[in-house]
């Protein structure tokens, strides 16, 4: 031993069992707090790569631009990219209905116009078609198709290039025709739209406001990406903003909670600590001695805690991902699964040091305030209570469940702290469960019934055609069809197989309607938001019954000696068992009862909040008490059984 | 010389019905190198003397020299620097640090001073104590009466001015009290230091140069009783 300080290793090397306790506390607050947050940061990152997809890559645009105003915000140095994308009415390809529009070829990607085969149209007499059309009829590029403008004026076109499907056209069934620029500007537009695509770190809203004042546009001519806004926290929308402050109220309740998890855990054994430091108060040490051991002390403590809580967020966050990954590879395929958050790690490392530091100094100070001769003797370590409440107890329990109650009742400071911890994950679940709501996340959901293809029909559809149709192996027909509809779901497996069939059974009378893309899209934007929300949920579950089962731990593990008095004196292991129990339980139904109507008290604000209906929670309240009078039984078992393994007379005696 | 003296020395705690008087006018004196016992029923307020005179706690009046410095004057901070330099406490129930070996515990008020341990003294004592077998020893491993001649090695140490004793052979059987109060006594004839023992034992406190007894808060000194 070469300093002082080296008394904090060896003290902590000393008492294994309750280093592990709070190294074990302080893993699973930090791998809270960094699961959530970086979970919450790849959420931000999944919805982004959703919004690109589903709205495209711009920030903000103009209706029906003048070219003055083109001409000056394109040349302006916080605009990345910008371009022009004009409906152009409706038209007639061979014939059949078509939209028509012309889009600038350098912003066609921003807008996930994507070129599957050859080239965007240049010369006047050249045309864009998507795929599935040309699938539908057997086109192919090069192919001469004609088309009739929205002026009237019909002549044949040359097919340059071929593009992605859009979700929506393919559903309503309407093929979009991409035209030249020359062809564009021959046309009047029905709308324009000028697409903006600021740069990185540009301040949008301060810009923007800039741009409408400086070429005096309205604000009904401005429209903005608001989901993209949104993620980039650059967003006015009063909604989005309201989901914001809630998102701070929730995590800024992890971090709470976090604080609490490792505050609580150091508070349980203070009493020990108090007589230690006064030990060393006697024996010369200064009150800035003490602080600094302590310090050294929490130190030790966090660097073994918080590398494995951090790996163990991450390790959540990376389960969350790569669900995420398996259901669509193609839209988040870009996106590594192995997130590296910022955000996530630094709010957990924080929370850790700070709260082990904070935490770990109230011994200190307590023992600071009590006489260290006092401490050492342990003359004020046991404080008995002017009121004796146990008769009551004893008349209606066997003496050994009215002691365990009595035990939790009366040590005031670790009933709260037990129940405090409890109940704030309580609350902490409780208030998370508000998200799980699609109606809050803003998005239908696909339900069970969602026609996956529609057949319409003006001139009305037999019912032999149906009764066709319902025979087709890997079909349904859903509901009653009617005279003019039938609505198909296809089972899932060889479904392209399934439509080529329907497309056989049919004639030309009957249009085709594939709405699987647009389902799918739906689909994606929800589940997205439900993978995160139901990990947020399912981690935060998870760690509470861990903490709980940790908190009793350490509570019982601190009262070891207390415990092997009561054996000394000729307490059973069965009685003890049940005096054990008894005390968890009653632990456990303080802080589930407290923490279930903070919870509802929150769930209620957080919805009155949302304008949305509250009912009360039953059965999430039902859930939470089953499963707190669980976690209680079960976090008795493994303490207790250590305690029955060791020699009572070694337990009283040591020190 | 007078290595300790307090003059007119109250302390009270607690205000109106509560309020209770540990200590009255008390003024005595202890010269280096004396061997003073205390003695008095529970409650009397030795503990309170020893904390006073043990700078651990400061009196409500009244005035506690040590060394030629005035204890009651000083702040917090400085007294914790004054104790660790000039007080040896032993206590009834040993209280050594568990996670430390006997060696550890011994040089452990040294560290606290930040100083570098003598090997040389710290061996001689270990030699004196006769637990130089079992310096790497840790205290569960040794018997009561190793442990407080680990407490008493602890004490001597850093050579205290003084070294304050409360009931040290309270938990030990006749053997082992002799063997502690001789060392006691050793050291104070060896080092020169001068030893305050609060005793229940009349025997014992007979071993001391001096007797204080207490009663009620009120400090009086029992003939010189030397053998």
């Amino acid at each position: 031993m070469k300093t002082y300080l080296d008394l904090a290793p060896k003290y902590l090397s000393g008492h294994k069992n309750k280093t592990r306790l709070t190294v074990l506390s302080v893993v699973m607050a930090v791998a809270l707090v960094v699961g959530i947050f970086s979970m919450l940061d790849a959420l931000v990152t999944f919805e982004k790569a959703q919004v690109l997809k589903s709205e495209g890559n711009y920030h903000i645009l103009i209706r029906n631009p003048t070219q003055t105003e083109i001409d000056i915000i394109a040349s302006r140095i916080d605009v990345e990219n910008s371009g022009m994308l004009k409906d152009l009415g409706e038209g007639k390809i061979n014939d059949e209905m078509c939209a028509m529009g012309y889009m600038d070829g350098n912003f066609a990607g921003n807008l996930n116009i994507v070129l599957a085969e050859g080239e965007a149209p240049k010369n006047d007499n050249e045309i864009m078609l998507e795929k599935w059309y040309l699938d539908q009829l057997a086109l192919h590029i090069g192919d001469t198709v004609n088309i009739a403008l929205s002026n009237g004026i019909a002549d044949d076109y040359v097919i340059s290039g071929v593009i992605n499907d859009w979700g929506a056209t393919k559903a309503a069934s309407i093929p979009f025709v991409f035209v030249s620029k020359g062809t564009s500007e021959g046309l009047s537009a029905v709308t324009s739209q000028y697409f903006v695509l600021f740069k990185v770190g540009v301040n949008i809203q301060n810009t923007e406001r800039e741009i409408a004042a400086g070429l005096n546009i309205s604000a009904d001519r401005v429209g903005y990406n608001e989901g993209l806004l949104a993620l980039m926290l650059q967003t006015k929308n009063n909604r989005v903003l309201t989901f914001y402050l809630i998102g701070m109220v929730l995590f800024g309740l992890v971090l709470v909670t976090g604080i609490v998890m490792i505050y609580n855990t150091f508070n349980i054994s203070v009493m020990d600590r108090v007589r230690q430091f006064g030990l060393l108060r006697c024996i010369g040490a200064s009150k800035k001695q003490i602080r600094r051991i302590v310090r050294r002390e929490s130190l030790i403590i966090s660097l073994k805690a918080i590398p494995i809580g951090v790996l163990g967020g991450m390790f959540i966050t990376f389960i969350c991902s790569g669900i995420l990954k398996i259901y669509n590879p193609y839209l988040f395929g870009d996106i590594s699964i192995f997130s590296f958050s910022g955000i996530g790690i630094g709010a957990g490392v924080l929370t850790g040091l700070l709260t082990v530091l904070i935490a770990s100094m109230l011994p200190a100070k307590k023992a600071a305030k009590v006489s260290p001769v006092n401490a050492v003797t342990g003359s004020e370590s046991v404080k008995i209570s002017g009121r004796q409440k146990q008769g009551v107890l004893t008349r209606l329990f066997p003496v050994e469940i009215a002691m365990g109650v009595n035990n939790a009742i009366n040590k005031k400071r670790t009933l709260i702290l037990m129940t405090s911890s409890i109940a704030i994950s309580i609350i902490l679940l409780l208030g998370f469960s508000v998200l799980v709501n699609p109606a809050f996340m803003g998005m239908k959901t696909d339900e069970p019934y969602t026609p996956d293809l529609t057949l319409t029909s003006d001139q009305g559809i037999t019912s032999e055609l149906s009764e066709k149709l319902s025979q087709i192996e890997g079909g349904e027909v859903l509901g009653k069809p009617t005279e003019h509809q039938i609505d198909l779901q296809l089972s899932g497996k060889n479904d392209e197989q399934t439509v080529n069939e329907v497309a056989a059974v049919i004639d030309e009378t009957i249009t085709l309607h594939d709405k699987r893309q647009l389902n799918a899209e739906a689909d994606n934007a929800f589940m997205t938001i439900a993978v995160f929300i139901y990990g947020f949920v399912a981690v935060i579950a998870l760690i509470s019954i861990l903490n709980m089962i940790n908190t009793m731990n350490t509570s019982i593990v601190s009262r070891s000696k207390y415990l092997a008095m009561l054996r000394a004196v000729g307490m059973s292991d069965k009685q003890l068992n049940k005096m054990v129990l008894a005390q968890s339980i009653t632990y456990s139904l303080t802080g589930c009862i407290t923490g279930c109507v903070l919870g509802v008290v929150l769930q209620k604000e957080l919805l009155d909040f949302l304008a949305t209906d509250w009912s009360f929670p039953l059965y999430q309240i039902v859930g939470i008490t089953v499963i707190c009078i669980m976690t209680g039984t079960l976090s008795v078992i493994s303490p207790l059984k250590k305690i029955k393994e060791t020699v009572i007379s070694e337990t009283i005696t040591s020190l | 010389m007078n290595i300790l003296s307090t003059l007119n020395l109250y302390k009270t705690y607690g205000t109106g019905e509560t309020k209770v008087e540990a200590l009255k006018q008390v003024s005595i004196s202890v010269s280096k190198g004396e061997f003073v016992s205390v003695i008095g029923p529970s409650g009397s307020g030795k503990s309170t003397l020893l904390n006073m005179v043990g700078a651990l706690d400061q009196p409500t009046s009244g005035m506690v020299t040590i060394d030629g410095r005035e204890v009651h004057k000083m702040k917090e901070e400085e007294l914790s620097v004054f104790r660790r330099r000039n007080i040896g406490f032993i206590f009834q129930s040993f209280n050594l640090i568990p996670e430390l070996n006997v060696e550890e515990n011994i040089v452990l008020p040294i560290l606290l001073d930040y100083q570098k341990p003598d090997q040389h003294y710290i061996k001689e004592l270990l030699g004196l104590l006769g637990l130089t077998e079992r310096k790497h020893h840790l205290p569960s491993q040794l018997s009561g009466g190793q442990q407080q001649r680990v407490a008493i090695g602890r004490a001597l140490a850093t050579k205290p001015a003084i070294i304050l004793a409360d009931e040290p052979t309270g938990n030990l059987d006749s053997k082992n009290s002799q063997d502690v109060m001789n060392l006691l006594k050793l050291s104070v004839a060896q080092y020169h230091q001068t030893v305050i023992m609060i005793t229940h034992n009349h025997s014992y406190a007979s071993f001391a140069d001096r007797v204080f007894q207490v009663n009620d808060g009120m400090v009086r000194e029992l003939g010189a009783s030397r053998r």
